[in-house]
């Protein structure tokens, strides 16, 4: 292989896990002593705001890193601190039962707001959570017999004593918000790397177009994403109004949605602890600066445009980075514990060689592919021969990608019909994840931010299967990447990254493997290298194979099956040999004679 | 007769994403000449035309435009000096129509086009959007000739499109350059390529392999070769 | 129902500078695929200037219309070059950007001119048709906004420029190829589009006033017409800007005022769950 190995000494690794556990521990201590040090009341004050900003920007990283940006967490924040309110106040329910509902009740409004806005993206999500706020504030000041109109509600009571604690006592209040904030940073754990579904998360917030290929089942993650945020916004918003006692409409204006997202965006949305930082840099510097309302604004305006100029991942990964530097630390990111253990001798699946004679896994029958007005494919009937590796070439624009897309459910099956293990269904990314269908693209996705091996593991958990540490260690020795397993994706080179991007569709143990183009862009000692690779993995796993190229020789030499599609048609199928001199096949690379 | 060729390409080098796309590609194109380059997907003709056009820069090597050098420069002085590209999948501007599109060009450039094109007179006020392949290539050729360019450069005229339709683009091309216009052509339907143009070059992997007079190119064995792996 | 009458004529009036209003930021988005969320904030800054060359220089009410369009302009080719070029194809480095700016130029107008509302003072009457008071700036103001909205209409569907700027929307590196200057036909648009806005703004003081507040409400309305009539079409501006025009008058007329301003903020969020592409928009394709 090149010389562009970027080799991870194992104490750079251990060396970068210490200093990130003693970070968290510097923060963890300086916020818990906080006040000891800040002990007048109005820093007190402050401190509580502080905490509560701390959760309330950790609950909305949530949202954020699921790949949507919300201009409403303020608006939930609101809702609960209403909630909360009217139910001690006018239903005489104790606090923290009140405080559960109002959390609740926000979640519950989050799911509509999600519902609503399922198929909006970037842009047109943050207008509609923009306009949900705005309509929230404007009923908020109608509905006066109820919420107080204009004016707000008053004399909300403080919590109750819990075992002797007063809550009156803003340092003791200050303790409560900042574990208010731990189970914040615990949810947003579990919705990152804690838990399957977290994982799941976050690639849908990276990469949607693979996270689905991958069997992430995307509304419905993104609904539970928008369910937890707004339930820690609603809670963060009672604790807050029982704090001050009060609230009004005034309090949750859209510019505090904005201020949010500032916070999170400062400390950086890809950092557990990143939320925080940002929410005590942004709390705590206007208040020391004794700014006006106005000059805050203008920092946080500023403090925007440095983050889209200078830092676009926040001052946390910022801070980082610099440490790192110090210790000559660079492209690391260990979240996983990395136990490598001795490689198997075989790759470790459930299948054997295939039998003549057992139902395709995958079958055509006069497929056909519109997109509006024009077809792209049409009369495709095709057996797919299991266990084998199939080629499929054809020229530019013959529809071969296209032909993938439909067999991952990304592309319309418009008529004919399409069978998997002889019965008809109509496919959708995720069923197709999960009946075991794998592929990759013809620019190679992969996860940029995950280290190799995290990527990979994803290949395997996310489609539903359990990532078996055995057939992960196969891989990554097959495909030659254990000296980059906690090398940080984004930095590999296009080969690296090709040989990943293989390893995860395998890792999942896949029946069916598409392979789109692999060999694009490769010289030839790389081209030879992964062709060697493609038929070890093939024989060693007795998957079937669809690979689409256009290194002509290769395809020659390792695929059994060989169609050829030519503006949307199949134009020849059959034994390579015997396809190569079809006279049709010669007129659509050679032109007419 | 004017010695300088029209279109030099020196030493050319180029990377995408880290991937190494073009290694010491040289070529030239003399006045009046049809040039064809062949070579199957991935051997790195979209990203020569790329380069020479303008939209990517090189990371070595030169392009020049009748002696001048114009690698240094964006992509739409190159086309004000004299290079009319027209890309693969024949992008046009989809909300205008036909007349429009061609009206962006200087006056006489409509009528030289309705001379060349009369399917797209009949068209002429049918949105860009909706013509059929055929006519979006030949519409998408004129655009890149409406400046009356020193060289005209098609990427793959023939892709996506029926047999019958490629021998009429093929046709319009030898017209267009028996009428003095030079024409640098990337195209992987090889024979017919070979059979109108005066001289090509073969690229592989990112490099030439094989240049020279197009009608001995067609009778060579190794490019069926490395078409089919036979 | 004179009541509905002079609702539906202050709806008719209010749609035309709506349409002014917001054609800048559907153009923006039209050609340059621009989400530009300072664009209140920077109408807002045009507005300001209008007012202060009209009271601290004293100069007439149509010079200070040009002033503030010069103004809104040399502002809008900042923003492009500064910012919204470098950000082009990153949605969200666009949006951060623009919010920024938006959060800068209010906090900074607010300290700079404090926040206390203004007029600017004009010499027309009101006229009185029958029993509808017709306030002659309005007329005025209104008339003129739709011939503006015309003429920016005709100009991109008739002249060469805006074939060229359609060309360039349709498909900016075909554009290049054929020899037009993308980034300086971007930074024109810029220019074009937040002056526009400016001079909206003036016409839309006497409804609205003049305050750092005034961005937020022009804002929020210039999105709700810009994606109820489609994201770029001209045509689909002045439709949504009289619809949103109408709708604001019969609510503010039939509703209280406190309620009223959701009527239109109801009607964005179901076209956005229905059909967010909007009444003249092109949806896009999800491939």
């Amino acid at each position: 292989m090149s010389s562009m190995i970027q080799t991870a000494p194992k104490n750079w690794v251990n060396t970068a896990c210490l200093l990130n556990r003693l970070g968290a521990i510097a923060l963890i201590v300086s916020l818990v002593a906080a006040p000891l040090i800040a002990s007048n009341q109005y820093y007190l004050n402050v401190l509580v705001l502080m905490a509560l900003n701390a959760t309330l920007a950790t609950g909305l990283a949530i949202v954020v890193r699921a790949g949507r940006l919300s201009l409403a967490q303020a608006t939930f924040s609101g809702i609960g601190g209403y909630t909360s309110g009217l139910l001690v106040m006018k239903l005489g329910m104790d606090y923290w039962p009140a405080l559960l509902l109002a959390g609740m009740f926000a979640a519950v409004v989050g799911v509509l707001l999600g519902l609503t806005s399922l198929r909006l993206r970037g842009f047109y999500f943050a207008i509609a959570t923009f306009t949900f706020s705005q309509l929230v504030i404007i009923i908020l000041r109608a509905w006066t017999p109820v919420t107080g109109g204009m004016s707000g509600m008053f004399g909300l009571p403080v919590p109750p004593d819990i075992l002797g604690i007063s809550f009156l006592n803003a340092r003791n209040y200050y303790y409560l918000a900042l574990f208010a904030a731990a189970l914040s940073v615990s949810a947003s754990y579990a919705c990152s790397a804690g838990t399957r579904f977290g994982r799941g998360l976050t690639v849908l917030g990276e990469d949607e177009v693979l996270a689905r290929a991958l069997g992430v089942p995307a509304t419905r993650y993104r609904l539970y994403a928008f369910a937890i945020s707004s339930f820690i916004g609603g809670v963060a918003g009672s604790l807050s109004a029982h704090f001050i006692q009060g609230i009004s409409p005034s309090d949750i204006q859209p510019i505090a949605s904005v201020f949010v997202v500032v916070m999170v965006m400062a400390g950086g949305a890809n950092m557990l602890l990143g939320p925080i930082v940002g929410a005590v840099v942004m709390t705590a510097v206007p208040e020391l600066l004794r700014a006006s309302a106005q000059w805050s604004m203008v920092f946080y305006g500023l403090f925007l445009l440095a983050y889209v100029f200078f830092f676009q991942n926040g001052l946390l990964p910022l801070l980082q980075k610099a440490v790192y530097r110090i210790f000559n630390i660079t492209v690391i990111r260990p979240e996983y514990s990395i136990a490598a253990i001795d490689r198997p001798a075989a790759y470790p699946t459930r299948r054997t060689a295939p039998v003549a004679g057992n139902i395709a896994h995958l079958q055509f029958g006069k497929m056909q592919c519109n997109y509006g007005n024009l077809a792209v494919l049409q009369e495709i009937d095709w057996k797919i021969e299991n266990g084998c590796i199939n080629g499929l070439i054809g020229p530019n624009g013959a529809g071969k990608t296209t032909f993938f897309n439909v067999v991952t459910g990304v592309a319309p099956l418009s008529g004919g019909r399409m069978l998997w293990k002889g019965e008809a269904i109509v496919p959708t990314p995720e069923s197709m994840a999960r009946r075991g269908v794998a592929r990759t693209f013809q620019h190679a996705r992969i996860l940029e931010n995950h280290t190799v091996f995290e990527a990979i593991s994803l290949g395997a958990e996310l489609p539903g299967s359990k990532p078996e540490p055995a057939r992960l260690e196969w891989l990554i020795s097959k495909l030659k990447l254990q000296s980059i397993r906690d090398v940080r994706s984004g930095g590999l080179t296009h080969y690296q990254k090709r040989l990943v991007s293989i390893g995860m569709a395998m890792a999942s143990d896949c029946e069916v493997l598409l392979l789109d183009e692999p060999l694009a862009g490769l010289d030839d000692t790389e081209t030879d290298e992964l062709t060697q690779i493609i038929l070890d993995l093939h024989q060693a796993a007795h998957n079937t194979v669809l690979l689409i190229e256009h290194k002509l020789s290769v395809i020659m030499r390792i695929c059994s099956h060989l169609t050829v599609l030519d503006q949307g048609r199949i134009i020849a199928q059959g034994a390579p040999k015997a396809v190569a001199s079809n006279e049709d096949v010669i007129r659509a690379y050679l032109g007419d004679e | 007769m004017n010695d300088v060729p029209v279109l030099s390409v020196i030493n050319l080098q180029s990377r995408h994403d880290g991937a190494l796309k073009l290694s010491d590609v040289s070529l030239h194109v003399a006045q009046k000449e049809l040039v064809s380059i062949l070579g199957a997907n991935g051997a790195g003709k979209t990203s020569l035309l790329g380069v020479i056009s303008g939209l990517f820069k090189p990371s070595a090597g030169e392009v020049q435009l009748e002696g001048r050098s114009i690698t240094a420069l964006p992509a739409h002085e190159i086309a004000k000096a004299g290079v009319g590209f027209a890309p693969q999948n024949h992008p046009i501007f989809p909300s205008l129509t036909v007349d429009e599109c061609l009206a962006l060009g200087a006056g006489n450039a409509k009528l030289e086009t309705f001379v060349l094109f009369p399917n797209l007179k009949i068209k002429r006020n049918q949105l860009a959007g909706f013509l059929s392949g055929g006519e979006r290539q030949m519409l998408s050729m004129a655009i890149a000739m409406l400046n009356s360019p020193k060289i005209c450069i098609f990427d793959e005229p023939s892709s996506g499109l029926a047999p019958r339709i490629v021998s009429q683009v093929f046709e319009a091309i030898r017209v267009i350059v028996d009428n003095g216009v030079t024409v640098l052509m990337v195209e992987q339907n090889a024979r017919t390529a070979l059979k109108i143009a005066d001289r090509a070059y073969v690229m592989e992997h990112g490099r030439i392999t094989m240049s020279g007079k197009a009608a001995e190119l067609a009778e060579n064995d190794h490019i069926r070769r490395a078409y089919l792996g036979l | 129902m004179q009541l509905f009458l002079q609702q539906a004529i202050n709806g008719v009036m209010l749609g035309g500078m709506f349409s002014l209003m917001s054609i800048g930021l559907t153009m923006m988005f039209g050609i340059m695929k621009t989400a530009n969320f300072a664009y209140g904030a920077l109408y807002m800054i045009g507005g300001y200037a209008a007012f202060w060359a009209s009271s601290l220089l004293g100069t007439p009410y149509w010079l200070s219309l040009l002033i503030a369009f010069v103004v809104g302009f040399g502002m809008g080719i900042a923003v492009e070059v500064i910012g919204f070029r470098r950000f082009r194809g990153n949605e969200d480095a666009t949006l951060v950007f623009g919010l920024g700016v938006a959060l800068v130029a209010r906090g900074g107008s607010v300290l700079a001119w404090g926040s206390q509302t203004r007029y600017i003072p004009t010499s027309f009457a009101a006229y009185h048709l029958g029993p509808f008071i017709l306030p002659s700036a309005r007329i005025w103001a209104a008339l003129a906004s739709v011939v503006i909205v015309l003429a920016v209409y005709l100009i991109v569907v008739r002249t060469k420029w805006g074939r060229v700027i359609r060309a360039v929307a349709d498909n900016s590196e075909r554009a290049q190829l054929v020899g037009f200057d993308t980034s300086f036909q971007y930074a024109l648009v810029a220019g074009l589009a937040t002056g526009l806005s400016a001079v909206a703004c003036v016409f839309l003081i006497p409804v609205f006033s003049l305050s750092p507040t005034v961005d937020d409400s022009a804002l929020y309305t210039a999105m709700t017409i810009v994606i109820l009539g489609g994201l770029g079409s001209i045509v689909g501006c002045g439709a949504g800007g009289f619809i949103i025009g109408v709708v604001t008058a019969f609510s503010f007329g039939y509703l209280n005022s406190t309620i009223a301003p959701m009527v239109p903020l109801l009607l964005l969020l179901i076209v956005l769950a229905v059909r967010p592409e909007g009444l003249f928009g092109r949806r896009e394709r999800a491939v």
